[in-house]
C-alpha cells in the first residue's frame, strides 16, 4: 500500500503543473502524512537561500542539510537555527566537504557567473558491514538567479547532484553513482507566458581514486558532474525552447492547409530530386 | 489529525483541475489511490467532471450527426444540459465518462435572426479552424440573455503518450452586434504544454484580444480576425520562448570563459595547496 501510493504521488509530480510543486507536495503529505518525509527525499524542489549569521555567507538548504527545521551550514558546520544533536559529517568527510565547497565554488563561478554553491557530505558505510567502509554520499548543489534581466520576470535554474559513492575492494576505485536534477523557472515580464519544469538523469561511473597527494574523489565527481551537467544544458535548451514551440505549432499551424500542401508537395520533390541523385 | 472529508475534496479538486492536456484519467487514479476512499471522491466527483470538462473546453459526439459541440458555460442550460443550436436540441451530458445520453428537441426556435448569424459564425469560424489547427473544432453559441452576442469557442488537443508530450489550445471569442454594422469581439487565447520524456517541463501561456469591426460579412470578417489575432499570439509564443531561451544560455555558460571545461585536478592541487598555506 505504501509503495503504490508512494509510486502515485511521485506519477503525480511528474503531471501537475511544476509552478505547484511545493504546494501540490503540502497537500499530499496531509492527505496521506505517512508519506511526508519520503516525498521531502524524493522530490527535489526549487533550492533555498540561507544567511550563515556568523561568516555573513549564504548558503544552499535542502534535504540533504536539513535536522527538524534547522539547516547546517557549509562553513560552520552549525545548525541555523541550533541544534545540539544534529548530524554532522565525520572528520575526514567534513575535511573533503570543506574542501568541496571551496572547489565547486570556483566552478561555479565559472559556469554560472555569480552562481551560489553549496556541498553537503555524509557517511553511507554500515558498521557491521566491513567492506563499506568509507563508502559516502554527496550533494552538490547550484543556484543562478537571472530574473529581472531582458524582459524575463523570472529566470532561476537549479542543480542538485547526488552522488553515491561506494569504494571496491581493491580500495583504488569505486563507484560513483550520480542523480542530477536540473529545474528551471522561467517567466516573461507581466507573466504571460511561463515555462517551467525539471529533468533528471542518472549515470554510473567506475574510477581509480588516489589518497596521496590528496584525495582525488573530489575530482572524479566534478568530472561526472561536468559532464553531465554539460550534455543535460543542452537538452534543456532543446526541451524547454524548442519543444514547447514545436508542440504549440502542432496544435495551430502558422500557414493555412493550402500552403501547407504547397509545401509538402515542394518537400516531396525535393526528396524525389535528392533520391534520383543518389547512385 | 486526519483531513476533514471538505479538504479531501477540495484537494482532490485541485489536482484534478490542474491536470494536463489528457492526463485527467491519469491523475485520477492517482488520487484515488492516494485517498484510499471511492465513497469519498465519488461524492465530489460530478463537481470535478462537471468543472473540467466546462472549463477544458471538451468535446461530446451530438448523437444521430457528423459534428461535435463543445461543452462551455456558455450553452449550458444546467449542469447535465446543454444547447447544441445548430440542432436546436438539448443535450443531457454524463460528465464522467464526457458522452451525451440524450437529445431532445428544443421547446422553441430560435429567431431567424439569431439562427442566421450562429450560422454566418459557425460557417467563418469552420473555416479558419480547418485551415490552420490540424485537429481544431470550434462551437458557436448564441449568448443566453442577449440576442446581439455570441460566443465562440475553439479546441485543439494533441496527446503523443509515444514521445511524452500532450499540449492543447482554446479559445473563447464574445462577439457583439452594434449599431450599424460595427461588431465587437473581445475574447482571449490560451495553450498549454507538457512535455515529460524524464522530466515534467510545461508551458503555460494566454492573451487577451479585442477589436471592434465591420460586420457586414461577418462570414468572411471572423476568418480574418481570428487570423490576425491568433497569428500574433503564437509569433509572440515563438518570440516569447526565443527571449527566455536567451537568458537561459546566460544562466548557465555553455563552456567557462577560457573555453575549456573546468580543470578539477589542477584546480583541487591549487586548493589543497593554499589551505596547507594557511596553516
Amino acid at each position: 500500500m505504501g509503495d503504490k501510493q508512494l509510486h502515485c504521488a511521485m506519477d503525480l509530480f511528474r503531471r501537475l503543473p511544476p509552478v505547484q510543486l511545493e504546494t501540490n507536495l503540502t497537500f499530499v503529505s496531509e492527505l496521506v502524512p505517512d508519506l511526508a518525509d519520503e516525498l521531502l527525499q524524493s522530490v527535489d524542489c526549487p533550492l533555498k537561500i540561507k544567511t550563515d549569521s556568523a561568516s555573513g555567507k549564504d548558503f544552499l538548504i535542502c534535504d540533504y542539510n536539513r535536522d527538524g527545521d534547522s539547516y547546517r551550514s557549509p562553513y560552520s558546520n552549525k545548525y541555523i537555527p541550533n541544534q545540539p544533536d544534529g548530524v554532522v559529517p565525520p572528520d575526514h568527510l567534513r575535511k573533503l566537504e570543506i574542501q568541496a565547497n571551496e572547489l565547486y565554488q570556483q566552478y561555479c563561478d565559472q559556469y554560472y557567473d555569480g552562481g551560489l554553491s553549496s556541498s553537503y557530505f555524509w557517511d553511507t558505510s554500515d558498521e557491521d558491514d566491513s567492506s563499506t567502509k568509507n563508502n559516502f554520499a554527496c550533494a552538490i548543489m547550484f543556484k543562478k538567479d537571472g530574473s529581472g534581466l531582458r524582459g524575463v520576470d523570472k529566470g532561476i535554474w537549479d542543480s542538485i547532484h547526488v552522488v553515491d559513492v561506494k569504494i571496491g575492494s581493491d580500495k583504488k576505485s569505486a563507484s560513483y553513482e550520480l542523480t542530477t536534477t536540473i529545474i528551471l523557472s522561467m517567466c516573461t515580464e507581466g507573466g504571460g507566458l511561463d515555462l517551467s519544469g525539471s529533468v533528471q538523469r542518472q549515470t554510473k561511473v567506475d574510477a581509480k581514486f588516489d589518497d596521496t597527494p590528496y584525495n582525488s574523489h573530489l575530482v572524479n565527481i566534478g568530472k561526472i558532474m561536468q559532464d553531465m551537467e554539460n550534455s543535460l544544458r543542452d537538452k534543456l535548451q532543446s526541451v524547454y525552447f524548442d519543444k514547447a514551440r514545436e508542440i504549440t505549432g502542432y496544435l495551430r499551424s502558422k500557414q493555412t492547409s493550402g500552403d501547407r500542401k504547397i509545401h509538402s508537395a515542394m518537400n516531396m520533390e525535393l526528396a524525389a530530386a535528392l533520391s534520383n541523385r543518389k547512385r | 489529525m486526519s483531513l476533514s472529508d471538505e479538504d479531501t475534496i477540495r484537494i482532490a479538486r485541485h489536482f484534478l483541475l490542474s491536470s494536463p492536456p489528457g492526463e485527467f484519467e491519469d491523475v485520477l487514479s492517482d488520487v484515488r489511490e492516494l485517498i484510499g476512499n471511492d465513497d469519498l471522491l465519488n461524492k465530489g466527483a460530478f463537481d470535478i467532471f462537471h468543472t473540467y470538462n466546462i472549463e477544458q473546453l471538451i468535446p461530446v459526439d451530438v448523437p444521430g450527426k457528423d459534428y461535435k459541440i463543445i461543452l462551455s458555460k456558455y450553452s449550458e442550460i444546467e449542469p447535465t444540459k446543454y444547447l447544441d443550436s445548430r440542432s436546436n436540441q438539448v443535450l443531457t451530458v454524463d460528465h464522467t465518462k464526457g458522452v451525451v445520453t440524450e437529445a431532445e428537441p428544443r421547446d422553441e426556435e430560435l429567431s431567424a435572426d439569431v439562427k442566421k448569424r450562429v450560422e454566418n459564425l459557425q460557417k467563418g469560424v469552420d473555416a479558419y479552424v480547418a485551415d490552420h489547427y490540424l485537429s481544431g473544432l470550434a462551437t458557436v453559441f448564441p449568448s443566453q440573455d442577449n440576442d446581439k452576442e455570441y460566443i465562440i469557442c475553439i479546441t485543439a488537443s494533441k496527446f503523443n503518450e509515444t514521445n511524452f508530450w500532450s499540449g492543447r489550445w482554446r479559445s473563447v471569442y464574445r462577439v457583439t452586434f452594434q449599431d450599424g454594422d460595427k461588431v465587437k469581439i473581445s475574447g482571449s487565447m490560451k495553450v498549454n504544454v507538457h512535455y515529460y520524456e524524464n522530466g515534467n517541463v510545461q508551458l503555460n501561456t494566454n492573451k487577451e484580444y479585442g477589436e471592434t469591426v465591420d460586420g457586414s460579412d461577418i462570414a468572411t470578417e471572423i476568418g480574418k480576425v481570428l487570423r490576425k489575432a491568433e497569428g500574433n499570439f503564437q509569433t509572440q509564443i515563438d518570440t516569447q520562448c526565443a527571449n527566455l531561451g536567451e537568458t537561459f544560455k546566460g544562466l548557465r555558460k555553455r563552456l567557462p570563459i577560457t573555453g575549456n571545461l573546468f580543470d578539477f585536478a589542477s584546480n583541487q592541487h591549487k586548493l589543497v595547496a593554499s589551505l596547507s598555506g594557511n596553516k
